[in-house]
């Protein structure tokens, strides 16, 4: 049923009233594919008639949040994912400059090792997350975009592991980033070409795990969309 | 004949219309509009449900859950009291207008 995972999806009421508004509506679609099922058509192909028929999920149930919206509009366009997107974020960066500081701190190094190897293992697990066939462009990109989050949310929680054992690490994630600021800034001029190419051999490095598991999952386009195989 | 524009700005008129002779489900909403307008009109369920939502928040319909025949929840929407005045209000004022439109054209 996926109009209804659809309408699910979009929905901004409270749970009674997602209820109450899921039960209307598939009474609806009930009556409606009883109705051709009496005209000859199958049960199947009744009930996708009667969810074309009703229209697009999710212009329904925008219509239906004006008419119940309690929240606040901006609260109403938020979305659990638009949280996640951020923490994912926030690993991004926290991996970021806690590579840059590891890599420049004095006998630090095989930490920066330790750390990239595992995100890379990380990452193609993840790529595992994987399962749809046939996507459109944007269900391409949804698909790559959820892996990312996945990505980085192990990555995040793979580093605050080592943050209990490695004190370094932990000093950055509790907030060492922001106090380290002056660090950064009377590094900068001096070493900036070597900030700089490190930041261009990690952004390698992703991207090579990225293009590695765009080709692990194996994509091909054909007439009916893109295909993903696993 | 071009229906969609007619169709603008009385469409809550339509619904109210449709429960004047009793209360109904959303699905015979639809048929009833269909058939009494000998399918000129119809609305689409999508477009429909967002209507009732509403005029059930302004007070003008109310919808109680019952059992039917055959043992399936349905929701079934009747005219409040408030309905009822605004559903002769609006007559009132479309048999004006009507009229007045009528007169202009012939």
């Amino acid at each position: 049923m996926p109009f209804i995972k659809n309408l699910r999806k979009s929905l901004r009421v409270s749970p009674e009233k997602e209820q109450k508004i899921v039960a209307e509506i598939e009474q609806h679609l009930e009556e409606e594919a009883h109705t051709l099922q009496l005209q000859g058509k199958n049960s199947v192909l009744a009930r996708q008639e009667s969810e074309q028929d009703f229209g697009n999920a999710q212009e329904i149930a925008q219509a239906l949040n004006e008419t119940h919206q309690q929240l606040p509009q901006l609260l109403r366009t938020l979305h659990l994912r638009h949280a996640i997107l951020l923490i994912a974020l926030y690993g991004f960066i926290c991996s970021y400059t806690s590579l840059t500081y590891a890599f420049f701190t004095p006998g630090s190094s095989p930490a920066w090792f330790i750390v990239t190897i595992p995100q890379i293992a990380l990452f193609f697990i993840s790529a595992k997350m994987l399962h749809a066939q046939k996507l459109s462009r944007s269900e391409l990109r949804k698909a790559y975009t959820k892996l990312f989050v996945h990505f980085s949310l192990f990555h995040a929680l793979f580093l605050g592991v080592i943050a209990l054992f490695d004190n370094k690490i932990k000093d950055i994630l509790t907030g060492g980033i922001m106090l380290r600021y002056e660090w950064y800034l009377a590094r900068m001029p001096s070493d900036f070409g070597d900030a700089f190419a490190l930041f261009l051999i990690t952004t390698t490095l992703y991207l090579f795990a990225l293009l590695a598991a765009i080709g692990y999952t194996s994509i091909s386009k054909n007439q009916d969309g893109f295909l993903i195989r696993m | 004949m071009n229906t969609k524009e007619l169709l603008k700005g009385n469409t809550e008129m339509i619904i109210l219309a449709s429960l004047a002779d009793g209360p109904k489900h959303g699905y015979l909403i639809t048929q009833w509009i269909r058939t009494q307008s000998e399918d000129s009109f119809a609305f689409s369920p999508g477009m429909l449900y967002p209507l009732l939502h509403k005029l059930e928040h302004e007070n003008l319909i109310s919808a109680s859950w019952i059992t039917s025949e055959e043992g399936r929840d349905k929701k079934v929407y009747q005219l409040t009291k408030s309905g009822g005045n605004a559903y002769h209000a609006y007559k009132k004022d479309w048999t004006l207008f009507a009229k007045k439109i009528q007169h202009l054209i012939s």
